[in-house]
């Protein structure tokens, strides 16, 4: 026989050794080779009948079990508190909500610009003059500002005469008296009744801030007078006379005007100032804060 | 090709077979270190390769301390190398073999060394036999003993193909899938084993039963 055939019938041998039969049954069909593959299949017989006996692990099984869970858990990695993550996450909730918040924002700024005292968005457009000021550049930019917002405020005043609305309003115009003793802010009649409250010195031909309820008849009734004042805060560009100009805007001294300090030019200075109905604005503080 | 492990039902421990792409989806599992993907990789495979290392062996605790190193190993490999894991199954008895094969080896040169200068070693030293009960196994049979001492005289090449395809008595064919070598590689290793093993049974049993 081959010797490859001689493997082939060895294979065949060990296979029925695996399925439980004894070499001699197994050599019986080839006899020839009995005593050459005898020792190999009583050897393979003995390892299957090795393999037969195994017993199963028991309750070793179920500790090993334990004991690798619990070495698995210890390698899962904790999340770490990093700083840096939870900066980036912030910004990003930050970023997140701005993207919800400032376009709704917008739309409720663009609905309220037609709004009037007394109106649901009325607050919206009030807050958005707060917020062009809280964001001006510079001392002038601010001052022009606060005199749009009051130009605003008072012809918001005239549209809600004309609606013949009675709402609660405050404004800041120019106060002047008529020929007949009546009073007059911004062109508005203004009643002012013996319990209306005057906040320090109220002058005619100055611009003064009223609060109040407007009449069905056209007039506003006061509750509430009081001076309107400037705050302006920048360097002193330069000083001529009675005059002072800071980032542009002129301001002229009086002899009513408290100085505390010298204002020469290049000071960093405060001044509360009145405004006239001609538009010219007198300084009624003026304090060096502090050299540039 | 598309594979099945076999019910391990040989030593009365039946677990359901898993295919292969339940063993992938599995090994997928454990590669995020799945608790539960873990713990049925170990319920299924650790009668495996228990009954793998029993085999060489022969000593119950060794080869429960043992089989319980090689899943540990397992666990390792997955954490640092979790891609080199392609098959559960050839990656536990392949690290079985290993595992067996450096235990025998500090025997040895335990063998070697003076008691005095012996270093702990991190796998316990087979017990000596006791009676059995609930949680302790059964003494090594007489015969199971001797097999052992013969098989493990044999080179490590063919002691772990015995290991592999009689502990669970498996076809050459799966043999050879397993190994990772060619159906007449493994037949020559096979043939050449079962011979070397005859001849050492014999000597063994002489041996033991030589007048002392």
């Amino acid at each position: 026989m081959k010797p490859e055939q001689k493997k082939r019938v060895f294979e065949l041998c060990i296979k029925q050794i695996q399925e439980g039969r004894q070499p001699d049954e197994v050599l019986a069909v080839y006899p020839g080779l009995g005593s050459e593959l005898r020792p190999a299949l009583q050897a393979a017989r003995a390892a299957y009948h090795h393999g037969l006996a195994l017993p199963a692990p028991g309750p070793g099984q179920v500790h090993s079990r334990a004991d690798f869970l619990r070495a698995a858990q210890q390698l899962i990695p904790r999340p770490r508190r990093s700083w840096l993550a939870l900066g980036v996450r912030l910004i990003l909730i930050l970023l997140v909500a701005a993207a919800i918040l400032l376009p709704s924002a917008w739309v409720a700024i663009r609905l309220s610009e037609r709004a009037l005292p007394g109106d649901l968005l009325y607050p919206v457009k009030t807050a958005a003059g707060q917020m062009r000021l809280f964001f001006a550049g510079d001392p002038r930019q601010r001052l022009q500002i606060e005199l749009a917002l009051d130009q605003e405020r008072l012809e918001e005043a005239k549209t809600l005469i004309q609606e013949k609305r009675s709402v609660e309003v405050e404004i800041s115009a120019g106060l002047q008296q008529a020929a007949d003793g009546k009073w007059l802010l911004g062109n508005i009649p203004l009643d002012i009744p013996a319990n209306a409250r005057v906040v320090g010195q109220v002058l005619p031909g100055y611009d003064v801030r009223v609060q109040g309820l407007l009449q069905s008849d056209g007039s506003l009734q006061a509750s509430l007078l009081q001076r309107r004042e400037y705050e302006i805060l920048g360097a002193v560009e330069s000083q001529s006379g009675e005059s002072l100009v800071i980032s542009g805007i002129a301001i002229l001294m009086t002899p009513q005007t408290i100085l505390q300090g010298a204002p020469t030019p290049g000071k960093t200075i405060r001044i509360i100032a009145v405004r006239t109905i001609d538009g010219v604005l007198q300084a009624r503080l003026v304090e060096v804060l502090a050299d540039r | 090709m598309d594979w099945t492990y076999q019910p391990l039902s040989i030593s009365g421990v039946i677990v359901t077979p898993i295919n292969s792409a339940e063993a992938g989806h599995l090994l997928g599992r454990a590669r995020r270190l799945d608790r539960n993907a873990l713990g049925q990789i170990h319920d299924h495979f650790f009668p495996e390769v228990y009954h793998y290392v029993l085999y060489r062996l022969g000593d119950e605790q060794t080869s429960l301390a043992i089989a319980s190193k090689v899943f540990f190993s397992f666990l390792e490999a997955l954490h640092r190398r979790p891609y080199h894991i392609r098959n559960i199954q050839y990656w536990l008895i392949d690290a079985a073999g290993r595992t067996v094969e450096e235990y025998l080896r500090q025997q040895a040169d335990l063998k070697k060394t003076p008691p005095s200068s012996r270093l702990r070693l991190p796998i316990p030293e087979p017990e000596p036999p006791q009676a059995a009960s609930g949680d302790n196994p059964a003494p090594a049979e007489p015969g199971s003993r001797l097999f052992c001492q013969a098989l493990q005289k044999l080179p490590p090449s063919q002691q772990h193909l015995l290991a592999v395809r009689f502990a669970q008595n498996r076809s050459l064919e799966e043999t050879a899938v397993i190994m990772g070598k060619s159906i007449q590689q493994v037949k020559k290793l096979e043939y050449a084993g079962f011979s070397a093993l005859q001849k050492l049974l014999q000597d063994d049993v002489l041996q033991s039963q030589a007048p002392k």
